[in-house]
């Protein structure tokens, strides 16, 4: 077979997405070599990180074996503990609730697949994600949603620059789930996925609160519960422990349940209201990353997705004197976090821009 | 094909040397019977087996009665610690004591801690020097009254350095306590003569020395039953059952005949490789310290700790250059924490991800080991740059 397409490094998990990635770009014609970053994971739990266990790697090294490429274990668990672990500790013990793998990607993953590509004079990095890149004329990539809206990873790419993007293909965004499976099949690949669960890759136990308290407990300190009137209502174990919207574990009995609206790491409180309280009409965003475009300067309408997987709403945007990105909700709505990453889609499923949730309100 | 000049992993296997794939080839085919049957077929086959153990324990200097043929030599060194740690518990219902080095292969290493958790030994470890190195003062000092076995490791695997291994058997001897020494690599690249040298078990492996795969022995210096690990026939006087690897058995004693006859321009072969190596990165690359004794060490071994350098990204790098190394086990845990043999040799965390090893061999070429260490100078100056 022809290899004239030039060299991709592909990330590979062992779990079927990244395998069928590797897969097609051999077929298609490029010289591949698959790559896993071992990344770092707490100790004492007999588990390793769930996205590089030592039985993923031997997996995956069963399944480059088996399409015919190399395959290298990395080792980034340095950069992965300082980019993204720290970062995640520091977060909550502000009263944010982070989104670890969208710092993973543009600071790790693309960072130690890239660097790579650059010794083996690789132009390409490839993943498995569920997305879709197009070129225009001007050389700009433009990033879309994949088209099976079940799998869509744009919302945790989105967050890639635009010198990331020109390097990376990603070969699943035209298939669904099912068209990949059955790839695997054919191809006699394992078909397994990895579990798409909520669990965080690198807790020991998979319980982020446990994490914390086992990890940084002397930092976290417990205060008060105050509804809106500043009215004590009861004392919480720390700030991490909540997150907005929650309602389970306050343990204040009222004829009404409560819900967490938000935390102020200022003055160790958590706020709690009623439901319709939760309501947030108004979401300011800073790392803004205007993915193919120079900052638009007037208002844009958008669909935004404050949450991986969330049903898109429809904003209007506006930037702000100091480049953050104000976003006004049509519906107020009741699940948007600070910490969490805030993508606008356009009607035509591009991703606009994408930012890191630093505030929420709800404007009368 | 890759370049066989730029493999540089002998210390992991060797190709197989054509005459030994030749010797091998009739008891594939032709000379398929079994040595444990009676008829003709059988007959053939068992005189191979005998004419190779009889070959090999002239090399050894050992009668041919003392060589037991195993499935590797891990599996030599498992027999051997379970036979004297088994022996004593069947005997006296108590753990015996077992001494080894930190620094075993952990086909010693591993059985010994899997013995002592079981229950059935006390495990003590020999402190090393910087080098990796036993002294013997320390193990006078460490045998006990209830001592079972001494098992020390004779060139080292990872960081190359030889052992004092005829000063601690003579300790052991005089203490009369049996010892074994796991001689892979050594028995590799010198002449071992059991007749001299005062070690009751070695235990050697074809593939280290341009033999096949898959075959090993178990060799003493005089007639020791040894209790099997492995159970179901009375092939090698019952100690280990299982049909005889008759092609892999010839072709380890024709790899070992084949190492004697060339023994001294290979071992000057794979000095002056291994020297110019060490040379050319010392000169070459900065921020480097040689792992293992200098001098002392395996004739074709050279290994290295680099500062500030991920072993894992330079072996992909140097594999995509087609250059073949080896960096050691790197995962050994949940998380990798570098190599734990650099560890017991004293290096910090600066230095054990960066631990590689460069083996030289019969394919080794001036040129190879030139464009190796260039290659290897620029990827680190690359990785050091992208770290920082």
């Amino acid at each position: 077979m022809s290899e004239s397409l030039g060299k991709v490094v592909v990330g590979m998990s062992g779990g079927v997405d990244s395998s069928v990635a590797a897969l097609l770009l051999k077929q298609q014609g490029y010289q591949v070599i698959g790559v896993m970053l071992k990344l770092w994971s707490e100790e004492g739990f007999g588990r390793d990180n769930q996205c590089c266990s030592l039985e993923s790697a031997q997996q995956a090294r069963i399944i480059a074996s088996k399409i015919g490429i190399p395959f290298y274990l990395l080792d980034a668990s340095n950069q992965f503990y300082n980019s993204v672990v720290k970062p995640f500790v520091d977060s909550y013990l502000c009263g944010q609730t982070p989104n670890p793998c969208s710092l993973c990607n543009p600071l790790v993953r693309w960072k130690m697949l890239l660097d790579y590509a650059d010794a083996i004079d690789a132009q390409f990095v490839s993943t498995g994600h569920y997305a879709r890149t197009s070129i225009d004329p001007d050389k700009r990539v433009h990033l879309f949603r994949g088209v099976d809206s079940q799998k869509d990873q744009s919302y945790i790419i989105s967050r890639l620059n635009q010198i990331q993007l020109q390097r990376s293909i990603f070969p699943l965004g035209i298939y669904t789930k099912l068209e990949i499976r059955k790839i695997a099949a054919e191809y006699e690949l394992p078909s397994a996925s990895k579990p798409d669960s909520q669990d965080i890759c690198f807790i020991g136990d998979g319980d982020y609160r446990n994490f914390l308290k086992r990890n940084y407990g002397s930092l976290i300190q417990s205060g008060n519960i105050v509804d809106q009137q500043h009215n004590i209502l009861g004392i919480h174990p720390g700030l991490p422990f909540f997150t907005i919207g929650q309602r389970k574990g306050l343990k204040i009995s009222a004829p009404e349940p409560y819900y967490v609206l938000s935390k102020n790491p200022e003055k160790n409180e958590v706020l709690v209201g009623k439901k319709n309280d939760l309501l947030i009409n108004q979401v300011l965003i800073d790392d803004v990353n205007w993915v193919s475009c120079m900052p638009i300067h007037k208002p844009i309408h958008a669909y935004a997705q404050f949450r991986y997987k969330a049903v898109p709403k429809l904003v209007s945007a506006e930037i702000q004197p100091d480049n953050r990105l104000k976003i006004g909700l049509e519906v107020a709505a009741n699940d948007i976090a600070c910490g969490q990453i805030a993508v606008l889609y356009n009607e035509d499923n591009e991703v606009i821009v994408s930012g890191r949730i630093i505030q929420t309100e709800n404007q009368l | 094909m890759p370049d066989i000049s730029k493999y540089f992993d002998y210390a992991a296997t060797t190709p197989v040397h054509p005459d030994v794939v030749n010797a091998m080839s009739p008891y594939f085919s032709e000379c398929f019977g079994n040595p444990s049957s009676a008829h003709r077929w059988g007959q053939d086959a068992f005189t191979a087996v005998e004419e190779a153990r009889e070959s090999l324990s002239k090399h050894f200097h050992t009668n041919p009665e003392n060589i037991c043929f195993t499935g590797s030599s891990t599996e030599s060194n498992n027999t051997v610690l379970n036979h004297f740690v088994m022996s004593y518990w069947n005997e006296n219902r108590k753990p015996g004591h077992l001494i080894i080095s930190p620094l075993e292969h952990s086909a010693v290493g591993q059985t010994a801690q899997h013995l002592h958790e079981a229950g059935f030994c006390v495990l003590d470890y020999l402190p090393v020097n910087h080098h990796g190195i036993v002294n013997p003062d320390d193990l006078s000092r460490m045998i006990r009254k209830d001592t079972v076995l001494v098992s020390v490791i004779y060139g080292n695997n990872e960081i190359g350095s030889v052992n004092p291994i005829p000063d601690l058997g003579n300790i052991c001897k005089t203490r009369n306590v049996p010892f074994h020494t796991d001689a892979t690599q050594f028995a590799a690249h010198q002449l071992v003569d059991l007749q001299k040298l005062p070690v009751d078990f070695i235990s050697i492996a074809a593939h280290k020395c341009y033999g096949p795969k898959g075959i090993g022995a178990l060799i003493s210096n005089s007639k020791i039953n040894i209790m099997p690990l492995i159970f179901g026939g009375r092939q090698e006087k019952a100690q280990r059952a299982g049909t005889h690897n008759v092609p892999y058995i010839v072709g380890m004693a024709k790899a070992y005949a084949l190492l004697e006859a060339e023994c001294d321009n290979r071992i000057h072969a794979e000095k002056r490789h291994r020297d110019r190596i060490f040379e050319q990165i010392s000169t070459k690359i900065p921020d480097v310290v040689i792992t293992g004794h200098p001098t002392n060490r395996l004739s074709n071994h050279t290994s290295f700790a680099f500062r500030n350098v991920d072993g894992l990204s330079l072996l992909a790098l140097l594999d995509q250059s087609g250059f073949a190394v080896s960096i050691g086990s790197a995962c050994r845990s949940t998380s990798i924490k570098g190599q734990q043999q650099l560890r017991n040799i004293g290096l910090d965390n600066e230095w054990t991800n960066g631990g590689l090893r460069i083996t030289v061999g019969a394919f080794t070429t001036d040129d190879a080991v030139d464009e190796l260490t260039e290659t290897l100078a620029r990827y680190i100056s690359f990785l050091r740059k992208n770290t920082r």
